[in-house]
């Protein structure tokens, strides 16, 4: 579903990313772990199309398409959902205008039928309910005044209604105590399927307790230098990353 | 300035009618020389015919010549320089106007709308009667190339609520509105104004707001969205001139295209306001380079009790945000709209929901 050939990107003529490789199947969990600085946030921004990256080499497909020259909004519609690592705020916009307003453009994108405000509301109500958000949120300004728990909640809420094929999550436990944390692993574990695929980008191996992943990558001065199973992260918990870094 | 055309005998206001005609012959329009005019540069027009507004509610309606005290009562500008052209002309040439009275102890729930649609002076004097509470709704709008000098004088009484939307929505690319407003405030009362400019070639309001009574609130509120080569300017004066009272100027413009506007706006705190706390704040979202921000908040304060802030921003979208947007699907355009709109609804959301609703209602599509 997802292939990362031999890529390479700088920033501002820094090379961060020295050739990649990553194929994530249908229905996979994969981690990426990392010590900072590794370019754990520069992947997960380069797959989601943010500007500011100048990739030298190597292709991201998507379906065995390229995803390299398509805007971010396209990829929304072919199916990719990158959640955060700060969910950024915007007063004055609602969050239930906001998720409707993304909803049917990716629907329009997608040449499918718009939801009208009935069918939108009952079907925000479903994914609400599911994944126990308070309704008292999508009254409030997208993410203003929100705590750190909160706004990966809402991350999460958006990726339930946009309903991605691909999902990555930047550093999603970040700024999250064990209680936020568990409710947003429950929260994506619920929405694991077999046609669905994540990436969860991570620091910490404590999230990967809670989503366990099927393979796990670590990332190091711009390659994967490590790929194994759930219990490689157990390994990295336990003797950090310095026989990497000294690599 | 020559060949005037003489006006028209308004018996009421002869007497100074003459002295105005003779001030507005000596000064001329307004030019950049003058402080509250420089950033906005009029172009040489004459206006001598008259024209008021209509009021969707007759019911307090009474005569201009009754309010012919409060005409007479108007002050002039406390300035060195002389900017009181803009009422001079008026005076001069006005020949009817609305004068809407409410007594007091009135709830009016449904707002009264007063719509400007035609060239000329035109004088409108509201006042809201004791613990009396309206909202009005001004509509100044019209498709031809108008010219509209609106002198308005507004006096709440004791206790007296004003909320004052002011939508000025002239299509016509070569409209000239000017929109001057005095309003007098007594104690426990509260005028609370949002002027939106959306239309007109050059659009300047100016309104000067004195307290003069205790425990009272004035909130002059603006938008400007304009584009194309449109001129919108706000210039406003608070003066506290009595203890225990609030004030806020909120203003926020979106400027497109090579669109300029202009935020002067001023709080005076005289010896005897203390406790007045007063805020002033104005930021602008440049959409094109080529667009232009003068924003010239000011404080003059003579109590040293008091609460007063002021500032101003200007600043292009938020990248971040705009990315946010667009990595959940939202096309670059909307996304782009989406973050106007949430700018300017900060302003827009002070106001109750069946207000908020006829703001948006005469600014979509726009």
């Amino acid at each position: 579903m997802i292939e990362i050939k031999n890529l390479h990107a700088e920033v501002e003529g820094k090379k961060i990313l020295k050739g990649v490789n990553l194929t994530i199947n249908s229905g996979e969990v994969h981690a990426i772990m990392g010590p900072n600085g590794a370019g754990k946030s520069t992947l997960s921004y380069i797959i989601s199309g943010r500007e500011g990256y100048n990739i030298t080499k190597g292709d991201i497909l998507f379906d065995g398409i390229s995803m390299l020259d398509m805007l971010p909004e396209e990829r929304a519609a072919a199916g990719l959902f990158l959640a955060f690592q700060y969910p950024v705020e915007i007063a004055g916009v609602h969050m239930t205008n906001f998720l409707k307003a993304a909803v049917n453009s990716i629907r329009k994108m997608r040449k499918e039928e718009e939801l009208d405000a009935l069918s939108f509301l009952k079907l925000m109500k479903e994914k609400v309910k599911k994944l126990g958000v308070k309704e008292e949120m999508l009254k409030r300004p997208l993410n203003v005044d929100c705590s750190g728990g909160e706004k990966k909640r809402n991350e999460i809420l958006q990726m339930a209604m946009l309903e991605p094929k691909f999902a990555v999550l930047d550093e999603t436990d970040s700024g999250l105590d064990i209680d936020a944390l568990k409710i947003v692993a429950n929260g994506v574990n619920s929405l694991r399927s077999p046609e669905r695929s994540f990436l969860v980008i991570t620091h910490y191996q404590r999230l990967l307790d809670y989503i366990i992943p099927d393979y796990v990558h670590v990332l190091s001065n711009g390659k994967i230098v490590k790929s194994g199973d759930a219990n490689l992260a157990k390994e990295l918990e336990e003797n950090g990353y310095a026989e990497f870094e000294a690599a | 300035m020559q060949n005037l055309k003489q006006p028209k005998k308004n018996k009421i206001f002869e007497d100074f009618q003459s002295e105005s005609i003779r001030l507005f012959e000596k000064y001329g329009l307004p030019t950049t020389k003058l402080e509250r005019w420089k950033y906005t540069k009029l172009p040489a027009f004459e206006l001598t015919c008259s024209s008021k507004c209509d009021v969707s509610d007759k019911k307090y309606l009474k005569p201009i010549s009754d309010a012919a005290d409060i005409i007479k009562k108007q002050i002039f500008s406390p300035e060195k320089q002389y900017d009181m052209s803009l009422w001079d002309m008026n005076n001069a040439y006005f020949t009817d106007g609305i004068f809407l009275d409410i007594p007091k102890n009135k709830i009016i729930d449904t707002p009264i709308t007063i719509k400007a649609t035609e060239t000329g002076n035109i004088r409108t004097i509201i006042r809201v009667g004791r613990n009396s509470n309206l909202t009005i709704i001004e509509k100044n709008a019209s498709e031809s190339k108008t010219i509209k000098n609106h002198i308005k004088q507004i006096i709440l009484e004791d206790g007296a609520h004003l909320t004052h939307i002011n939508i000025q929505k002239n299509d016509n690319k070569e409209a000239i509105s000017l929109s001057t407003s005095h309003i007098l405030v007594s104690s426990n009362a509260n005028y609370n104004s949002v002027t939106i400019n959306m239309g007109a070639s050059i659009s300047k309001t100016q309104l000067q707001a004195d307290i003069e009574g205790e425990n009272s609130e004035v909130h002059i509120n603006a938008i400007n969205k304009i584009s194309g080569k449109q001129h919108a300017d706000i210039t406003a004066l608070v003066k506290h001139n009595k203890p225990n009272c609030n004030s806020s100027q909120f203003v926020r413009s979106v400027l497109d295209d090579s669109a300029r506007a202009v935020y002067q706006g001023k709080t005076f705190v005289g010896r005897d306001a203390c406790k007045t706390n007063a805020k002033q704040m104005s930021n602008a979202l440049i959409i094109s380079n080529l667009a232009e921000m003068d924003n010239k908040p000011e404080l003059e304060i003579y109590n040293d009790d008091v609460k007063c802030s002021h500032g101003a921003t200007c600043g292009f979208l938020d990248e971040e945000q705009l990315f946010y947007l667009r990595s959940r699907g939202i096309a670059q355009h909307d996304a782009k709209l989406i973050l106007i709109e949430a700018f300017l609804n900060e302003i827009i959301e002070l106001y109750p929901e069946n207000i908020i609703k006829v703001i948006k209602e005469n600014m979509g599509g726009s």
